[in-house]
C-alpha cells in the first residue's frame, strides 16, 4: 500500500541511485547515533594501554578485565541486585495496579469521576525536585529513608499516571459483552479483571511492563534523594564514580555498558509492543 | 424466591457502587502520599525557615521572604534562569526539528526498516546517568573522542567542559542525542496513522515531495507535534541530572539550571525554605506549559469514551 506513495521516476536507473543513496544517508545517521554506544563499548573492553585517543579505532584485543574489576568491587553487586529487585517490583505493581485503574476507569461511572481524572492526568505534570522537598521530609519521619520499599513505592506511584493512560486504549477495546457474561456466570468485579480482562489486554500489559521496568531502571532524582548506603540503586553508584575528580573511564565505561544491557535488550526484542503501547495510549486516540 | 432476587440484585448494585472505588484506592492513596500532600507541604515550606539537618531549631514562619531571597538574587537565580531559557529552547527546537526530519525520512518501505528503527530509538531508551556518562567521555579533554576527531582534521584539542563557553553546549548535544529519538518515534507513529485514502487523492491533485508535506503531512501531524514540543519544554525545563552529571553547575555556575539550584539549595545547602521556592517556582512555570498538554491529554480521553 505505501509503496503507492513512491513517486514513479520514467528511468528505472535513477530509482535504484535514489534508493542506494536513501540507504547510505539512514545508515550515515544511525551511525552518528549509535557512536557514542561503540565508543563507551569499546573502552570498557580496551587495556589500560590503549584507551589514549583511540577510541574510534575499530579493531583490537578486546579483555572483559574492568568488568571482572567492577563486579569485585565491594558494594556493586549489592547495588545491581537493588536496582533489579526495585525495578522488578515496580513492574509488577505498575502494571497490575495501572491495567486495575484503567479497567475501573472505563467499565464504571461513579461519582467524582471527573475530578479522579484530573487527578491522575496533572500528577505526571509535577515535577520530582518539587515534590521531593516534602517527600523526602516526610519519608525521613516515617524512618524508611534509605529502604527498597520507598524507593519501588515513589516509583510505582509516580509512574503510574502514564501507564494508566496508555492502558485505556487497550480497556475500550476489550467488548463489554465479555465481562456482562462473565458477571451473568456469577464472578465478582475483580473476578471479571483476573480472570476475563487481564488475558484479553495482554499486549497493553506487555508495553506498560516494558516502559514501567525500563523507567525505574533507569530512574535517577528519587533513587538519588530516597537511598544512602543500603538500597542504593546503580545508577546512582555510576554517578558517584562519575562525580570523582580523578576519573576511571574504563571501569565507568563497563558499568555503563552493564546499566546499558537491559534497556539495549528489551528496545530491540520488544519494539513493536513499545511502538503499539505508545500509539494506542497517550499519543494517539 | 422473589425475595432472594430482589436481595441479590441490591447487592449487585452496591457491589457495582463501591468497586470502582477500590479498585481505583491504591493507585490514588499512592498519588495523594507521593504528589498532592507534598506539593501542599512544599508550598507551606515556602513560606518558612527551615534547615533539615537541624530539626532542634525548628521551623520558623518568614513569609514571603523566600520569595523575595530568590527572585533578587543575582548570583545564581538569574543566572539559571539564563541558562534554562536557553538549554531549553534550543534544546526542544532542535529535538523537534531533528526528530520530524528523521520521521519524514523513515516514513517509507524499506529492507531492515525495524531494524533502523530500533538502533534510532536507542539513545532515548538508556539510562539518563549513562548519557551523562557517555557524553561526559565524549568531551573529556584528554581521553575524549571529539578531541580525537577534531585531531584529526588537524584542530588543537579543547576542554569543552571546562569552559564556559562551551560547558552548556555540551549538555544540550546530549539532551537532543538522548531526546530527539523520543521525538522522531512519536513522529513515525502519526506519520504512519494518516489514512492512505488521503494520499490517493494528493496524488491525483499532483502533490508529492515538498508540497506534498506542506500540504497534506504536516497539517495532519501538527496537534501530535505540539503535544510531543510541549512535553520536551516541560521536561528539559526542570533538567538536572545531566546538569548533576556531567559539570555539577560549573564552570563558574555557567551551567547551573533551575532544576539544579532547587536541588542544590534543598539537599546541599540544606535551605528548605529556599529550595521549596524554587521548586515551587519549576512547578508554576510547567503548569502553565502542560495547560495545552493536559487540555489535549483530556480531549484523548474523552473522545475513546465515545
Amino acid at each position: 500500500m505505501k509503496g503507492n506513495r513512491i513517486v514513479r521516476y520514467g528511468k528505472r536507473g535513477w530509482r535504484s541511485v535514489r534508493r542506494a543513496l536513501f540507504y547510505v544517508v539512514l545508515t550515515a545517521v544511525v551511525l552518528l547515533f549509535i557512536l557514542p554506544f561503540w565508543i563507551v563499548l569499546s573502552t570498557s573492553l580496551r587495556n589500560r594501554v590503549d584507551t589514549f585517543n583511540e577510541a574510534l579505532v575499530l579493531f583490537f584485543k578486546p579483555t572483559l578485565e574492568h568488568y571482572a574489576r567492577v563486579a569485585a568491587g565491594v558494594n556493586f553487586p549489592r547495588y545491581f541486585f537493588n536496582s533489579l529487585i526495585i525495578a522488578v517490583l515496580t513492574t509488577f505493581f505498575v502494571s497490575y495496579l495501572g491495567a486495575l485503574s484503567a479497567f475501573a476507569l472505563t467499565r464504571f461511572v461513579f461519582k467524582g469521576y471527573p475530578v479522579v481524572t484530573l487527578g491522575i492526568i496533572t500528577a505526571r505534570m509535577f515535577p520530582p525536585i518539587a515534590l521531593l522537598p516534602a517527600f523526602f521530609l516526610l519519608a525521613s519521619r516515617l524512618r524508611v529513608v534509605d529502604t527498597k520499599a520507598v524507593v519501588i513505592f515513589a516509583h510505582t506511584a509516580y509512574g503510574l499516571p502514564f501507564i494508566v493512560f496508555m492502558m485505556l486504549g487497550f480497556f475500550y477495546a476489550v467488548p463489554r459483552e465479555l465481562d456482562e457474561a462473565a458477571r451473568i456466570d456469577g464472578c465478582s468485579w475483580f473476578g471479571v479483571f483476573n480472570r476475563v480482562i487481564l488475558p484479553n489486554v495482554a499486549p497493553g500489559l506487555a508495553a506498560a511492563g516494558i516502559l514501567s521496568f525500563v523507567y525505574s531502571w533507569n530512574e535517577f532524582l528519587f533513587a538519588l534523594v530516597l537511598t544512602r548506603a543500603n538500597s542504593k540503586t546503580l545508577p546512582v553508584t555510576v554517578s558517584e564514580f562519575l562525580t570523582f575528580t580523578q576519573v576511571d573511564w574504563q571501569g565507568l565505561t563497563s558499568m555503563g555498558t552493564i546499566l546499558i544491557v537491559p534497556a539495549v535488550i528489551i528496545t530491540i526484542f520488544a519494539q513493536k509492543h513499545l511502538v503499539r503501547g505508545l500509539t494506542a495510549g497517550a499519543v494517539k486516540g | 424466591m422473589e425475595g432472594n432476587t430482589r436481595t441479590r440484585t441490591r447487592t449487585i448494585r452496591r457491589e457495582t457502587h463501591v468497586t470502582p472505588y477500590l479498585m481505583l484506592a491504591p493507585l490514588l492513596l499512592g498519588l495523594f502520599i507521593l504528589v498532592y500532600y507534598p506539593l501542599f507541604t512544599t508550598f507551606r515550606l515556602s513560606l518558612y525557615r527551615y534547615a533539615w539537618n537541624k530539626p532542634q531549631a525548628g521551623m520558623k514562619y518568614v513569609g514571603i521572604e523566600n520569595y523575595k531571597r530568590i527572585f533578587k538574587d543575582k548570583q545564581e537565580f538569574r543566572p539559571s534562569m539564563r541558562n534554562t531559557v536557553k538549554l531549553t529552547l534550543i534544546s526542544t527546537s532542535l529535538c523537534v526539528v531533528i526528530g520530524l526530519g528523521l520521521a519524514l525520512f523513515v516514513d517509507r518501505d524499506f529492507a531492515a526498516k525495524t531494524v533502523y528503527v530500533a538502533l534510532l530509538l536507542l539513545p532515548t531508551m538508556i539510562a539518563p546517568v549513562v548519557s551523562g556518562l557517555t557524553w561526559k567521555f565524549m568531551f573529556d579533554g584528554m581521553f575524549g573522542a571529539v578531541n580525537y576527531l577534531m585531531s584529526l582534521f588537524g584542530l588543537p584539542p579543547h576542554a569543552w567542559l571546562s569552559d564556559k563557553a562551551t560547558a552548556l553546549g555540551c549538555i544540550i548535544v546530549a539532551d537532543v542525542w538522548q531526546y530527539s529519538p523520543f521525538v522522531f518515534l512519536v513522529m513515525l507513529a502519526s506519520l504512519q496513522a494518516i489514512p492512505v485514502e488521503l494520499f490517493e487523492a494528493a496524488k491525483i491533485d499532483g502533490a508529492a515531495g515538498f508540497r506534498l508535506f506542506l500540504k497534506l503531512k504536516f497539517p495532519m501531524v501538527v496537534p501530535q507535534l505540539l503535544l510531543v514540543g510541549v512535553i520536551r519544554l516541560m521536561d528539559t525545563f526542570r533538567t538536572f541530572d545531566l546538569v548533576y552529571l556531567m559539570t555539577n553547575g560549573g564552570p563558574a555556575g555557567s551551567t547551573q539550571t533551575i532544576g539544579f539550584l532547587a536541588y542544590q539549595r534543598t539537599f546541599r545547602h540544606f535551605k528548605m525554605g529556599e529550595g521549596a521556592v524554587v521548586a515551587v517556582f519549576i512547578l508554576v512555570t510547567t503548569l502553565l506549559l502542560s495547560f495545552y498538554f493536559i487540555r489535549a491529554l483530556l480531549e484523548n480521553a474523552r473522545g475513546l469514551a465515545r
